[in-house]
């Protein structure tokens, strides 16, 4: 089964962008851990030839004609009203800190 | 009888008449949650001029304009836009986001006349069974200060059970609508996978999530029901399957329905108190004239395990847009710009969020996405094969909604694994994308509601509406209101 110390939480806190303390890689490796162990079980259920389902409802989803929709431009929101919500922005662009050195 | 203890048929009957004016009625519930909300703690925004806005243009329209919900003020959980007015999802991260349009389902009640009247309070991001996740304030259970509401949609049904708005609406990952109902004495649905369009609001496990009502009775249920589905081309997953008329189908003769008990609806681990209204309520259908069976399904013991390693692994996926460069939190912090990502998230986001976000990036990692979040979709695949298996032999199937009634804040706050397994009847409905509803079943003996659900076929959310009707025209249980919100 898979080990989950401090070192993977530091790993996968890496890869979800996740600043984390010592504090909370220790906590979180022990905890992942349980629930993980308990999660295994569903290895012992025998899945071959059974396929992966990965959406709820194959059937859900538009039907018939309206299964594709026009190709057609619509209204998106303004670009303005989009970037007054940004954390920074300016010449109608999103800012963020400088990024090469 | 007092306004506020009227159903949404009855209130709408006079609000479409002219007999009492939107502004009145809204008044109403604004008053009513000035008086109780501030012991509860179930609304982030009431959101009072806005509706209190809504209220007079809709006075203001011509008799012929007025829709079939007329007046009627109804909440949202915080996860659901509202143009104008914040959206923050319980998380500290979008505590400055404010939605630039509405939500389809927001769009379609104020088309039915409806007034939306305040956003509620949350598990952050939808991911907890308790509302102890919201990074903003406890709700607290209305028929017991010290105990939880449930969650995700704690705040949605806290509201309803104090009659603080006639009607709610929450969304339902793995059991949100219908285990804060269940817990709070409220009835709560939710539809099939693709009835409801999902446009405008925030995603936590895209192949799982769903919106839907929660209200005193089915009867309002169901009212809600036929304003919020149908097809929605900006939602791909939204069907174009035809909407019934839910309301009016209620009372049609369902002849002897067969309904399918679990074996594991009657097995260990669920409260005594529990276990004793689920018989009554199998007896209470019997009394109806359903042929009740047993029926196996092997794979939902499952269901939770299969169920937590894909809703973090898409849930993971879907919280990477939160990185404070668009909308929503950034930190101040840092200077370099992965550094400000990280430190935005760590600020905004909370202990839950962090938990299943690490969990869902290991699921989907390099070396286990194969053993675990693929073999979770083909665990998937059983479980959906046992229900269609199921559905040959029986109309609907019962089983409680949660194991126990309402558990007491902070109890399980530091074991999120107990907090999981607190989730074990209702996930399996969004694993196969059934539509389910809860209806008050009983009062434990502290008093505490108990619920229990009558899962039924894709897009058939006619037949249980009906079943659950049928119960609660011979029932009390959904119109007890709790002592702190009598007057």
């Amino acid at each position: 089964m898979a080990k989950l110390d401090e070192e993977r939480v530091e790993a996968l806190a890496k890869l979800a962008h996740l600043a984390l303390t010592d504090e909370e890689k220790r906590r979180f490796g022990g905890q992942l851990q349980e629930i993980v162990s308990f999660a295994e079980r569903i290895q012992a259920l025998d899945t071959s030839g059974v396929a992966p389902t990965s959406r709820a409802l194959l059937e859900a989803g538009r039907s018939g004609d309206a299964a594709l929709r026009d190709d057609t431009t619509t209204q998106s929101l303004e670009r303005e009203r989009v970037l007054d919500g940004a954390p920074d922005s300016g010449d109608g662009l999103f800012k963020v800190p400088r990024v090469l050195p | 009888m007092t306004l506020w203890r009227q159903s949404v048929a009855e209130l709408t009957k006079k609000t479409r008449g002219g007999d009492l004016s939107a502004t009145e009625l809204t008044n109403t519930f604004i008053d009513r949650i000035a008086a109780h909300d501030p012991t509860i703690g179930a609304f982030l925004d009431p959101m009072v001029e806005p509706a209190r806005g809504q209220a007079r243009a809709l006075d203001a329209m011509p008799a012929s304009s007025r829709g079939p919900l007329h007046g009627l003020p109804v909440a949202v959980k915080d996860i659901i836009s509202v143009e104008g007015s914040p959206c923050t999802c319980g998380s500290r991260i979008l505590e400055s986001y404010v939605p630039l349009f509405d939500a389809t389902i927001v769009e379609r009640l104020k088309r039915s006349g409806a007034v939306i009247l305040g956003k509620t309070n949350m598990d952050e991001f939808a991911m907890g069974s308790s509302t102890e996740n919201s990074r903003f304030q406890t709700t607290r259970n209305p028929w017991d200060l010290d105990r939880v509401p449930g969650g995700s949609s704690g705040g949605s049904a806290a509201a309803v059970a104090a009659r603080l708005v006639p009607a709610a609406l929450g969304t339902d990952t793995g059991g949100s609508i219908r285990q804060p109902a269940a817990l709070c004495g409220v009835t709560g649905l939710k539809p099939t996978y693709g009835r409801v369009s999902r446009y405008g609001l925030v995603a936590f496990a895209s192949s799982l999530d769903q919106a839907g009502p929660m209200a005193a009775s089915t009867e309002d249920v169901a009212c809600l029901l036929e304003a919020i589905a149908g097809d929605d081309p900006r939602d791909q997953t939204c069907s174009n399957h035809p909407v019934p008329a839910y309301a009016k189908e209620l009372d049609r003769d369902l002849g002897r329905p067969r309904i399918g008990i679990p074996r594991s609806a009657i097995g260990d681990g669920i409260d005594d108190d529990v276990a004793a209204a689920f018989a009554a309520f199998i007896e209470g259908l019997e009394a109806l004239g359903a042929e009740t069976r047993e029926i196996h399904l092997p794979a939902t013991e499952h269901a939770t395990s299969c169920y937590y390693l894909l809703a973090t692994a898409e849930a993971s996926s879907n919280l990477a847009r939160y990185d404070g460069v668009r909308y929503g939190r950034r930190s101040a912090t840092e200077t370099g710009l992965h550094e400000m990502m990280a430190a935005s998230r760590d600020e905004g986001l909370g202990e839950e969020v962090k938990r299943r976000i690490l969990l869902g990036t290991f699921v989907l990692s390099e070396g286990y996405y194969d053993d675990y979040y693929q073999k979770a979709q083909r665990v998937r695949s059983l479980i959906a094969q046992d229900f269609r298996a199921a559905f040959d032999q029986v109309d609907a199937i019962v089983l409680p909604t949660t194991p126990t009634p309402a558990f007491p804040i902070g109890e399980k706050v530091d074991d999120p694994l107990s907090m999981y397994l607190s989730d074990v009847f209702t996930i399996t409905a969004n694993l196969v994308g059934a539509p389910a509803l809860s209806v008050p079943i009983g009062l434990s003996e502290k008093g505490l509601p108990i619920g229990a659900q009558l899962v039924g076929r894709h897009f058939d959310e006619s037949t249980i509406l009906a079943l659950g009707h049928a119960f609660q025209r011979g029932s009390e249980f959904h119109s007890a209101v709790p002592a702190l919100a009598r007057d």
